[in-house]
């Protein structure tokens, strides 16, 4: 569960701020823009397919970026692109985070030294994650996403939308002792879907 | 006729103030109760749908956000709240901002004349079906404002496309209606439901055949003008990005989302109170129900149970059917179901006048007898699916059995999936 | 007359292909969802559920690596950078891999003499800076492997071990040793490399943010500013 909401005991009664209510509902309800620029595309609507279902989290994703929380830069940016994805991801409505997806938006991959290509992702916007693979898999973007909600739960938004976060004096978003969901390890099938 | 205000307002003993005042302040009373009740439906919908599609796809839909993933319209809620009020600068910013509430409202008056039980419903119209044809017409104005306002070429073009497909497909859906008013002799939708009953035969579905065909008719048309797959044309995201919405965000945009959520609802609830006989328990008469609070109870239950199913088939036909183009759109309309709507309600106003009641028996036993035989083939071709498709998509198959890849064995699933399927063609 | 039936066959045609249609879609409500549940709900770890020959991250095994540099001449971008000390001995002073700019495309592992240099199939690399994703695989300076002809040397290491060691989490932090391997993994067939993935860290092991190394993000928000 969610590390900033305490519980009784007995765990009937959940305390948490106004924040941790609002960031539980946020990172449960990312959803992520349809938009893919190369091959990781490919990957990225797998994600979205029935093999590794995103939608099992809340991950759905949206045509249009005024109604979309995750912008992924899956595949390689070139700089006639660059000025699109820009656009794309000014026109998303705040809060908005951004996924590199693959070598590719990482670094420039394997297009490193070709003379349109961008040489990574965070040249043109604010990257939140970044994922390795060429291309990664569909569960690593499912991890990807879910380090994004890991950093939506330490965030609280409230106060950053005022301008009050970030706060020196307000350590509120602790490091998170959960080390994401690369540390999740099988538990075994649930019966129920 | 009486309002549920007034009967509320009688019942707390507010006679001595004035009748004006207390009426107002009931009706706002009752509003409030019937949003938040519509605002629930819809909500529990969009989930439903996104468990539909997961199932639908074989794959398992949100299943983390609660038990089973019940509280994942909560979080979008509160998500879309939090989420910025995006206005684009080029917008017309009063009618860009103005627009989800005819949508809204649109769809939300309209539940005004739902009658969920014998007597829950806040105002039993004597022109209901007038009523909800019209006030639903509401929702064109609030989507072209939406695409107009928007000043975005794909929001404009949706915006068009749905208002010329709303405004057709009215025709059709009121044709259809209205075979169903012709036989009840009245637009109140307590008083269809009254002339129906609880048993299948006693439906208006299987009144007789001209009514079975046009519950499909209103059926179709109701789904085209709620904008939903397969005429979702408005917001074909591999055409229009997202249609008229394709500005909005946050709120303004949930406003949309949960008006179009709300419609599945609505027109399922009519097709309910038109053809299914609405509250009305088997075996039960009105008059035992409206005597007894637990009867009353069950009719409620009863009419939840068919709108949901009705609204799970519309979600379920969203996950089938591929989207129509343009051209095809309005060719359906106009060519199909237009001429059809008349011929039903046409066939419908003979069979009033000519058939005499012992006909009318035989018609409608053996109308319900054709419907159920229709459905029974539909479970045996579901069961025939399962058989013949199998688990043969399954990748556990071709997973092997120590958990490795084994691709001798996807060769050999896949052939008998071949071999199985090679006689398709011929049979 | 013609047109008249082809307009009734049309709409026949309509309502069986849709209802069959409704079938089909149908019939997957009755079925189980292929659907593989991957952080938590999967029968064993998802590295162990992946195909045989699944290319996920390199990792290379020092202790059977000559640095001969072989890979680093092969890999057509790049992302091996290996040093090798003159004299005796020859020490490997340095072997990063750039995960971040990797392609996976295995032309290092194919030229190695040893095969020390090999694709895991680890595949889990989300990090939240683009750093962490060069893995310095030499921490030591370590001498060379000698290689000869028919010596098998020394006997690999389990798949995926030494890059699991390697890899810190997504803030730049040293991962716990993994626990003992669940009893579900242990019960299971074990394939070879089915090692069991890191625990989740639970209340009662100690909280990795206590290690003053790990640098917590201060900012952590270089999503936009507030608006």
């Amino acid at each position: 569960m969610d590390p900033y909401i305490e519980r009784s005991p007995d765990g009937a009664v959940a305390i948490g701020t106004l924040d941790s209510l609002l960031n539980l509902a946020r990172k449960n309800s990312e959803w992520y823009l349809l938009f893919a620029t190369a091959c990781c595309g490919i990957e990225l609507m797998q994600t979205g397919g029935p093999r590794t279902d995103a939608d099992r989290f809340g991950f759905v994703f949206r045509p249009t970026p005024r109604q979309a929380d995750t912008i992924i830069l899956a595949g390689t940016i070139t700089y006639k692109m660059a000025s699109r994805v820009r656009l794309l991801y000014e026109q998303m409505a705040e809060p908005r985070y951004v996924i590199s997806m693959g070598s590719c938006a990482n670094t420039g991959g394997p297009f490193y030294d070709s003379y349109p290509v961008v040489k990574g992702g965070d040249l043109i916007l604010p990257v939140d994650v970044y994922v390795a693979g060429c291309p990664p898999r569909p569960e690593a973007l499912i991890e990807a996403l879910m380090l994004v909600q890991d950093k939506m739960a330490r965030e609280p938004w409230l106060r950053k939308a005022r301008g009050r976060w970030p706060d020196p004096k307000d350590p509120w978003p602790q490091p998170s002792a959960v080390l994401g969901s690369c540390a999740a390890a099988a538990k075994g099938p649930t019966p129920k879907g | 006729m009486q309002l549920l205000a007034e009967r509320i307002a009688t019942w707390l003993g507010m006679e001595g103030l004035p009748r004006q005042a207390v009426v107002a302040g009931v009706v706002l009373v009752v509003a409030l109760v019937v949003a938040t009740v519509v605002l629930t439906i819809a909500g529990i919908l969009t989930w439903a749908e996104r468990r539909v599609a997961g199932r639908t796809q074989s794959r398992v839909g949100p299943n983390r956000v609660g038990p089973l993933g019940f509280l994942q319209w909560v979080a979008d809620g509160i998500k879309l709240i939090t989420k910025e009020d995006v206005i684009p600068a080029a917008a017309d910013r009063t009618l860009f901002r103005l627009a989800p509430y005819p949508v809204i409202v649109g769809i939300f008056a309209a539940f005004a004349s739902v009658p969920f039980g014998q007597k829950l419903i806040a105002a039993d119209l004597n022109v209901g079906v007038l009523y909800l044809m019209a006030i639903t017409s509401l929702v064109v104005v609030g989507v072209l404002m939406a695409g107009w306002a928007s000043n975005n070429k794909w929001a404009l073009l949706g915006g068009v496309r749905s208002a010329a497909q709303i405004v057709s497909y009215e025709v059709p859906s009121v044709l259809a209606a209205l075979s169903v008013v012709l036989l009840a002799g009245t637009l109140s939708l307590q008083g269809i439901i009254g002339k129906q009953g609880g048993w299948p035969w006693e439906w208006y579905l299987f009144y007789n055949p001209f009514t079975f065909v046009a519950f499909f008719l209103f059926f179709t048309s109701a789904v085209a003008e709620g904008n939903r797959t397969p005429f979702d044309l408005p917001e074909a995201e591999s055409e229009l990005v997202a249609g008229y919405n394709v500005e909005y965000s946050g709120m303004r945009f949930a406003g949309f989302f949960l008006g179009e959520f709300a419609n599945v609802y609505l027109l399922s609830a009519i097709a309910t109170a038109l053809f299914f006989g609405g509250w009305q328990i088997p075996g039960v008469t009105p008059d035992m129900q409206a005597a007894s609070p637990v009867w009353q109870a069950v009719g409620v239950g009863l009419f939840a149970l068919k709108a949901g199913t009705g609204a799970f088939v519309v979600l379920w036909l969203r996950w089938t059917m591929p989207r129509l183009r343009v051209d095809q759109l309005m060719g359906l309309c106009y060519r199909y179901l237009l001429p059809l709507s008349f011929a039903m309600l046409l066939g419908n106003a003979a069979y009033v006048w000519l058939v005499p009641q012992w006909a009318a028996w035989v018609v409608q036993g053996a109308t319900t007898t054709v419907g159920l035989a229709v459905a029974g083939v539909f479970v045996r071709r579901v069961f025939y699916h399962i058989r013949h498709v199998g688990d043969d998509v399954s990748l556990d198959l071709a997973r092997g059995e120590s958990g490795t890849f084994d691709p001798q064995l996807q060769v050999r699933v896949y052939g008998a999936f071949r071999r199985r399927h090679a006689g398709d063609s011929a049979s | 007359m013609r047109a008249f039936i082809e307009y009734f066959a049309a709409i026949g045609r309509t309502v069986v292909t849709l209802g069959d249609g409704l079938a089909v879609t149908g019939s997957y409500f009755l079925r189980r969802p292929v659907t593989l549940q991957y952080p938590d709900r999967t029968e064993k770890p998802m590295v162990a559920l992946l195909p045989e020959r699944s290319r996920g991250m390199l990792e290379v095994d020092l202790d059977r690596c000559p640095g001969c540099t072989a890979c680093e001449t092969a890999c057509p971008i790049g992302c091996i950078r290996i040093e090798v000390s003159k004299g005796k001995p020859r020490l490997i002073t340095r072997f990063d891999i750039d995960l971040g700019r990797c392609m996976n495309c295995g032309l290092c592992s194919e030229p190695c003499p040893t095969e020390c240099l090999k694709h895991t199939k680890e595949f889990e690399g989300g990090m939240y800076k683009p750093d962490l994703l060069l893995i310095h695989f030499v921490e030591q300076p370590v001498p060379v492997a000698p290689v000869k002809k028919g010596e098998p040397g020394p006997p690999p290491k389990p798949l995926g071990s030494i890059l699991r060691r390697l890899l810190t989490d997504p803030y730049g932090r040293k991962r716990p040793a993994p626990a003992p391997a669940p009893a579900a993994a242990a019960s299971a067939p074990a394939p070879p490399v089915a090692v069991a993935a890191p625990q989740p860290v639970s209340a009662s092991t100690p909280p990795v943010s206590a290690t003053p190394s790990a640098a917590p993000p201060s900012t952590p928000a270089t999503s936009g500013g507030p608006s």
